[in-house]
């Protein structure tokens, strides 16, 4: 598991592109790439259903107090998600 | 545009009176022998329940949070002759989800045929509500899109041509503002039509699907027209099934889908297996040629085909605001350095609102009701020679309760709910849970447990149906049964006129009021301590598991309408929970008259109960008749205070041998009340033992039996029954313990 993340970062720093929707801070923009795979079931269905799909564009709102969990402006809806499962979001930033 | 116009067209006809009067004829809940079933469906807090309203005459609740609704009720309206029953249905992102909530919204358009099915959609976030429409439109095309809060989008700079709409859904399309009614006209016209209409209608279809899933959905869609050739939505049941719709699978076991076919009603269940295990069968052969991502292909496409539609139909006007409020509160609100004070002060000055506020309301009412009328109507029982005991049932027992419940319950609460509800109005609740999101999910609990427990302070057993938003199991029984930690309207009265009584009372008089108010907000945060122990404790323990996933909606601020949710807070809450707590009051005012004058061995049996539990009350630092109050008040927590107030006459009483027992000597004043309380025994460890014990004891019946039916099992119900009562055994008899060191 570890390793497995360790791997993709290393991939996507060399894409030199931001690659998680949680590594995004407020202000910032991106447009969805997927979601990952291990993601699956209601929890898939959930973020889909809230305009999570690949193509939407997103951009990052506000942070609680205690910086857990983010509101995401989506498809004009401001959705707030946890952490763990933003960075199950793969994304591709927009300037 | 033309739409635009139209609607205001029809305004001018819909604000006169005899329009009203001629065609929409609002009729509550008498709903039998109606001509057509109507169902409201659509996103959450889209204004499906204001539209319910508006068509019924009803007051559903509404609240500016997603959720509001989580079980379906029925209403219904005579317009143009027709008798239209409606059904509001609670709020769903799409028809796919596993939530408890959604599955009652999808089943009722599915099983339940309604002839028309409203889709009730938001105008500032249209697209997304599209997705939802197009999935509604595939199983039911007697629809209507009825954009709603079109006065908000017209403030967001965003107008909706209804035509384009119109023409891309094939289904009739109509722009409302339903808080104020605007719109409503149309919207019945669109009703009517759809509902006297026998043409079928041809609803626009998203699923022109890529080759390689088509072709085996087609498959399977031949076969279900085949076994059940009525069915009007096969190929969206043909997705479903291949899709591993489980709920979907076993409404079709079950035979819920082949009633749905005329004349099939009374089937055997050979016929129903026949059909069902040959469908089934296909789509596993099926499931097999399926590419691994046909789920997410079907809901991408459905989002792309809602996205070109939205594109046509949202006419954005180029400008964006320069001062946006919404952005501006939240940077109040949810600000790091300000949102955690910010919400401590506004539900301190809520409390302390009303501690002050109801002081004066409280002794007007006692001095009229219990001052006043109840030598009045003692004095006119003498005069008309009705036997003491006769008079003294009625009047010392079930009249006097009655008036001690009212006058210390209904000012607090005409001031609580009403501010209560207009914070739920505004949209700040759903800022309160993603403020404290990350404590819950320290305790491992869910982030909307927040918002269970803020309807737990209006009542436990609402906060506890309210819990259906919470879609893992495992953090819904975690919410249930720390409900009972949010200290419920039944307890707010004690807990405010103690707080007045013996805490105010140490301090001089202009503190008084902040200081009570203080303890109170006091006691209401150890509730939520306790709330996140228990949480913590539960899901270390018996509940154990991960937190699960969160997803909130924040909705847009929204100014309330001042006088129109002051109204309704008054008549639906304050009044529907002051009713609740007279009938209660009324057979425990008989009880405790019966309890007191009632002799065994010369003494009455309440006196027995007293003494016999004085002992435990000792070692709890409250009192035996604390106790036989809290016995008598199981069913309802309301009346803890004034069965103890006449159980502490009585005993007076019965010392003085003044006779005729169970009767309030001449408290002529609120105030009054103090004294009486200290020459029952009453001191400040009492007065502190009893609000907390107020906090932590077992639910009221309603509740657990609320919990029973929410969990459907007894040993969550027991659970949530004696958890709490054990553990305000332990901290009162702790705090007991200590004072006396
Ligand atoms: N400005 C404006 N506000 C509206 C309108 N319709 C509803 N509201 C407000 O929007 C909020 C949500 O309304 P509800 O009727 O509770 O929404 P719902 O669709 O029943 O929500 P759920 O039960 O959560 O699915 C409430 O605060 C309403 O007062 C409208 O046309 N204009
Ligand atoms: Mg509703």
């Amino acid at each position: 598991m570890m390793f497995d993340i360790f791997k993709r970062k290393g991939k996507e720093i060399l894409d030199g592109s931001k690659a998680l929707l949680s590594e995004l801070i407020p202000g910032q923009t991106a447009t969805i790439k997927s979601i990952s795979d291990d993601c699956q079931g209601v929890e898939r269905q959930r973020l889909m259903d809230l305009g999570f799909v690949p193509g939407s564009l997103v951009e990052v709102e506000m942070r609680s107090p205690w910086s857990d969990p983010t509101a995401y402006r989506i498809k004009g809806g401001l959705i707030a998600l946890r952490k763990n499962q933003a960075c199950k979001i793969q994304i591709c930033p927009v300037q | 545009m033309s739409s635009f116009n139209l609607s205001s067209a029809h305004k001018n006809c819909e604000t006169c009176p005899v329009h009203d009067k001629l065609n929409l004829q609002k009729l509550g809940i008498n709903a039998q022998n109606s001509d057509f079933i109507v169902a409201l469906a659509g996103n959450p807090n889209t204004g499906k329940s204001t539209i319910f309203n508006a068509l019924t005459g009803l007051r559903q609740h509404t609240g500016n949070w997603t959720g509001k609704t989580v079980s379906r009720s029925e209403g219904s309206f005579v317009f143009h002759d027709h008798k239209y029953k409606v059904i509001d249905l609670p709020g769903t992102y799409s028809l796919i989800s596993s939530s408890l909530e959604e599955e009652i919204a999808r089943n009722f358009v599915l099983f339940g045929k309604p002839d028309v099915t409203v889709i009730v959609t938001d105008a500032t976030r249209l697209e997304r509500n599209l997705n939802l429409v197009l999935q509604m439109l595939e199983i039911s095309s007697r629809a209507i899109v009825c954009v709603n809060l079109i006065d908000e989008a017209k403030k967001n700079g965003i107008t909706i041509d209804a035509r384009a709409l119109s023409r891309d859904l094939g289904v009739p399309v109509v722009l409302t503002a339903a808080r104020d009614e605007t719109g409503m006209y149309d919207l019945l016209s669109a009703i009517e039509k759809i509902a006297v209409s026998e043409d079928p209608i041809k609803a626009r279809t998203i699923f022109d699907l890529p080759a390689d899933i088509a072709a085996p959905v087609h498959e399977l869609e031949v076969h279900i027209k085949k076994e059940l050739p009525n069915l009007p939505n096969s190929k969206w049941l043909a997705i479903r099934l291949l899709d591993n719709d489980v709920s979907l699978t076993e409404a079709l076991q079950q035979g819920e889908l082949t009633k749905m076919q005329p004349g099939e009603a009374g089937s055997s269940k050979g016929i129903k297996n026949r059909y069902t295990g040959k469908i089934l069968e296909a789509a596993d052969r099926l499931k097999a040629r399926l590419p691994k991502d046909f789920h997410d292909k079907i809901v991408e496409r459905t989002f792309i085909e809602a996205g070109k539609i939205a594109e046509k139909a949202v006419i954005k006007s180029g400008e964006k605001r320069k001062f946006n409020l919404d952005i501006f509160l939240d940077k109040i609100f949810i600000s790091p350095l300000f949102g955690y004070p910010v919400m401590f002060l506004l539900f301190a000055f809520m409390f302390w609102l009303t501690i002050a506020g109801a002081n004066v309301p409280s002794a007007f009412l006692y001095d009229i009701l219990v001052g006043t009328v109840h030598p009045f109507l003692k004095t006119g029982a003498d005069q008309l020679q009705i036997p003491w005991w006769l008079s003294g049932f009625f009047i010392d027992g079930m009249y006097l309760a009655t008036a001690w419940v009212i006058s210390v319950m209904l000012p607090p609460m005409a001031i609580f709910f009403p501010m209560f509800t207009l914070l739920e109005d505004f949209g700040y609740l759903p800022r309160v849970a993603f403020n404290m999101d990350s404590l819950f999910k320290k305790a491992g609990a869910h982030g909307k447990q927040v918002m269970t427990m803020m309807m737990g302070f209006g009542c436990n057993a609402a906060g506890v149906v309210a819990t259906r938003i919470i879609d893992s199991p495992r953090e819904r029984l975690i919410a249930i049964i720390t409900n009972n930690f949010a200290i419920c309207n039944g307890r707010w009265p004690t807990q405010i006129l103690i707080a007045s009584l013996f805490i105010g009372a140490l301090v001089p008089a202009h503190l008084a009021g902040f200081v009570s108010a203080m303890a109170v907000v006091g006691v209401a945060l150890l509730g939520v301590l306790l709330t996140f122990i228990i949480s913590w404790g539960l899901s270390n323990t018996v509940l154990k598991g991960q937190a699960s996933v969160f997803s909130l909606e924040l909705p847009p601020y929204r100014v309330p309408k001042f006088w129109q949710t002051l109204y309704k807070s008054i008549i639906d809450r304050t009044l529907f929970v002051l009713w609740r707590a007279v009938v209660f009051a009324l057979p425990a005012g008989a009880v405790i008259w019966l309890i007191s004058n009632i002799q065994i061995g010369g003494m009455p049996v309440a006196e027995h109960m007293v003494d016999f539990l004085d002992p435990v009350g000792w070692f709890l630092g409250l009192n035996g008749i604390i106790l036989v109050a809290y016995i008598v008040a199981i069913p309802a927590n309301e009346i803890v205070i004034p069965t103890v107030l006449m159980l502490i006459v009585l005993l007076t009483d019965a010392q003085n041998h003044t006779g005729n027992a169970g009767v309030i000597f001449e408290t002529d004043s609120i105030e009054s009340l103090g004294t009486l309380l200290r020459n029952g025994g009453f001191t400040l460890l009492t007065a502190i033992n009893l609000m907390l014990f107020s906090l932590i004891h077992n639910p009221c019946s309603t509740t657990i039996y609320t919990i029973f039916k929410e969990t459907k099992s007894v040993k969550w119900t027991m659970v949530s029954t004696f958890l709490p009562i054990a553990l305000g055994i332990l901290v009162t008899a702790l705090i007991a313990m200590f004072w006396r060191m």
